[in-house]
């Protein structure tokens, strides 16, 4: 049971994850390979607090997030200016100087990360089992998804569509393209930096490895797999790639190659959807990727 | 003025690393406008073969040479032509190639972990390398041969592409791929061409680095491509010799930095400096001043 338990909580927290970063590369077309870095950000901030001050996890929450908007800033400003490709390159170079940080800095713990973190408590009530946890993940997973829809519903929601089909169209409006982008940017690194929150609490540890440029790679696999500009399918595929390698356990894959081959699968559904289907398993919009 | 010295030694070194992955990179994102990020994988596995050459089957240092040369162009060949071309057949842009890249490169690191196992291996025993002393500069004959291929090799290349006509063929395709076939050049072809080359390049400089480190690991092809990404940047995009100095300025940062920033600020540094030059001077260090790829 525990071990079911478990994998929801890990469904729960990429499900926000990959929602988050979907509203960019789906709907804005904006293909950003910060995510984990800003993820890495909220969870050592909680983390930190745990540790020095306070375990409180509303408080936790607020300034996880305000950590994520402040660093989202910092990584936005200069990366919004740059398109496509030199875009990319820009975020990764950051997720890059991020992932430095949290491996060099003496706060941080470096390679062996922080652990030891304190159960979080809520109005006074101390969190500790793990299906309330699982629950405080879903909760996260379910407020990120009903945003996400309700903005997408929105008028805005039209705009970043309107700035991923033709920026110039949405410029000549007198829309500030930059504005549009930049605003849900700060709202996708909101979410990405309170499921770091909801990381270190599930664990009450943390290790830097879960912030690397791999994991920013998995999400964008993640994105495109379920189908850039689609909820359901970023849920979706969130499942099927968490569960699938699951199954290695019951298949008497040796522990040794496991890792590798989840790491081979994955790259493998990378190759494939960008190469024979580009909308991924529920996408509507076949010319996101184009 | 002599610690000085030995950075400055230490940086043409990391530099003419950098350089020589940087060269191959370029000529194959001038021909295909891909960042191809799988040249990273295909560095990886070419040492691996060298090392299956030269030291589970002990056929000698040629015998590695060349493993590591061929694996690496049908590598290198084959991702182009099983990926990249129908991409680009199908009107799919480079950014989406570039995602597809770094796919291909997730597999070709875990299979190599899986078939070759996740330790470091040794390719070359040690003591065998010479060491020469400069004055107080010490340097050893497996990093001149690296500084003597990645400068033979930039200068090649870059004579190939300024005056040769195949090379200008290719210069041409890579800026307009259907203008290129519009006056009859074999696009495809130029291409294919470019990544056996580009390939082959990395498959020495796999070597070259392999027996300088003396260890080779799965990994190896990770942090080296994302430098390659800074050098190639830096240096100016679309031109193979801005890329090759751009290498070697980031190897020469790097190790002039040692001066006043601890090592393991390398790569925040030299993503920092990546950062600073998209920003503001797009075209690179030594690009054309018109930027040959627009921002």
């Amino acid at each position: 049971m525990e071990y079911f338990i478990y994998i929801g909580t890990l469904i729960a927290l990429y499900a926000t994850l990959t929602i988050s970063l979907n509203l960019l590369v789906g709907w804005t077309g904006l293909i950003s390979i910060a995510q984990a870095g800003i993820y890495g950000v909220g969870a050592y901030v909680t983390a930190l607090l745990a540790l020095h001050v306070t375990h409180d996890l509303l408080i936790s929450f607020v300034l996880a997030s305000i950590a994520g908007v402040f660093v989202s800033l910092i990584v936005a400003l200069p990366s919004l200016r740059l398109r496509n490709e030199y875009f990319l390159i820009a975020t990764m170079g950051f997720q890059a100087i991020i992932f430095s940080l949290f491996m060099n800095l003496e706060i941080t713990g470096g390679a062996s990360g922080l652990y030891g973190v304190p159960h979080p408590t809520l109005f006074g009530h101390t969190i500790r089992t793990s299906w309330e946890k699982f629950l405080l993940a879903a909760a996260l997973a379910a407020t990120c998804y009903l945003l996400a829809l309700r903005i997408l519903k929105a008028p805005f929601g039209r705009l970043l569509r309107a700035v991923r089909e033709d920026q110039t169209a949405v410029a000549s409006f007198g829309k500030s393209v930059f504005r549009i982008k930049f605003s849900i940017f700060v709202f996708s690194a909101v979410f990405a930096a309170a499921a770091g929150t909801i990381y270190v609490y599930s664990l009450t540890a943390l290790d830097p490895v879960a912030f690397a440029l791999d994991e920013s790679i998995f999400m964008i696999t993640l994105v495109i797999v379920g189908g850039t500009g689609s909820l359901n399918g970023s849920v979706l595929a969130v499942a099927v790639l968490i569960l699938l390698p699951e199954t290695f356990k019951f298949l008497a894959i040796p522990e040794a190659i496991a890792p590798q081959l989840r790491q081979v699968l994955y790259g493998l559904l990378l190759v494939f959807f960008t190469r024979y289907r580009r909308q991924g398993l529920i996408g509507e919009y076949r010319d996101v990727l184009k | 003025m002599s610690v000085f010295a030995q950075f400055a030694v230490n940086g043409i070194v990391a530099g003419s690393v950098y350089a020589l992955i940087a060269l191959g990179f370029a000529m194959i994102f001038t021909a295909s406008r891909v960042f191809h990020f799988a040249h990273g994988g295909v560095y990886t596995l070419a040492a691996f073969a060298g090392y299956t050459a030269l030291v589970t089957f002990k056929l000698g240092i040629v015998a590695g040479f060349l493993a590591a040369i061929v694996v690496a162009a049908a590598i290198g060949v084959l991702i182009n032509i099983l990926l990249y071309e129908p991409m680009k057949a199908g009107g799919v842009s480079p950014l989406v190639a570039m995602i597809s890249s770094f796919g291909v490169l997730i597999i070709i690191t875990h299979v190599t972990a899986m078939v070759w196992g996740s330790n470091p291996v040794v390719l070359s025993r040690g003591g065998q390398t010479t060491v020469y002393r400069l004055g107080s500069v010490y340097t050893t004959d497996a990093q001149l041969t690296i500084i003597g291929f990645a400068a033979a090799l930039a200068i090649a290349l870059w004579a190939f592409f300024r005056h040769m006509r195949l090379g200008i063929a290719i210069r041409a395709m890579g800026n307009d791929s259907e203008l290129a076939e519009v006056v009859g050049m074999p696009a495809k072809r130029l291409r294919n061409i470019s990544f056996i080359v580009g390939s082959a390049l990395v498959g020495i400089s796999a070597m070259l680095i392999g027996l300088n480190v003396g260890i080779i690991d799965f990994n190896m092809g990770n942090e080296i491509i994302l430098m390659a990404t800074v050098a190639m940047i830096i240096g100016g995009l679309g031109n193979v010799g801005a890329a090759a100095g751009g290498g070697f300025v980031l190897g020469m940062i790097q190790n002039i930095a040692i001066w006043k920033i601890e090592s393991k600020w390398q790569m925040a540094l030299s993503f920092a400096i990546l950062i600073v030059v998209l920003l503001f001077k797009p075209s690179g260090l030594f690009g054309e001043r018109r930027p040959a790829v627009s921002l």
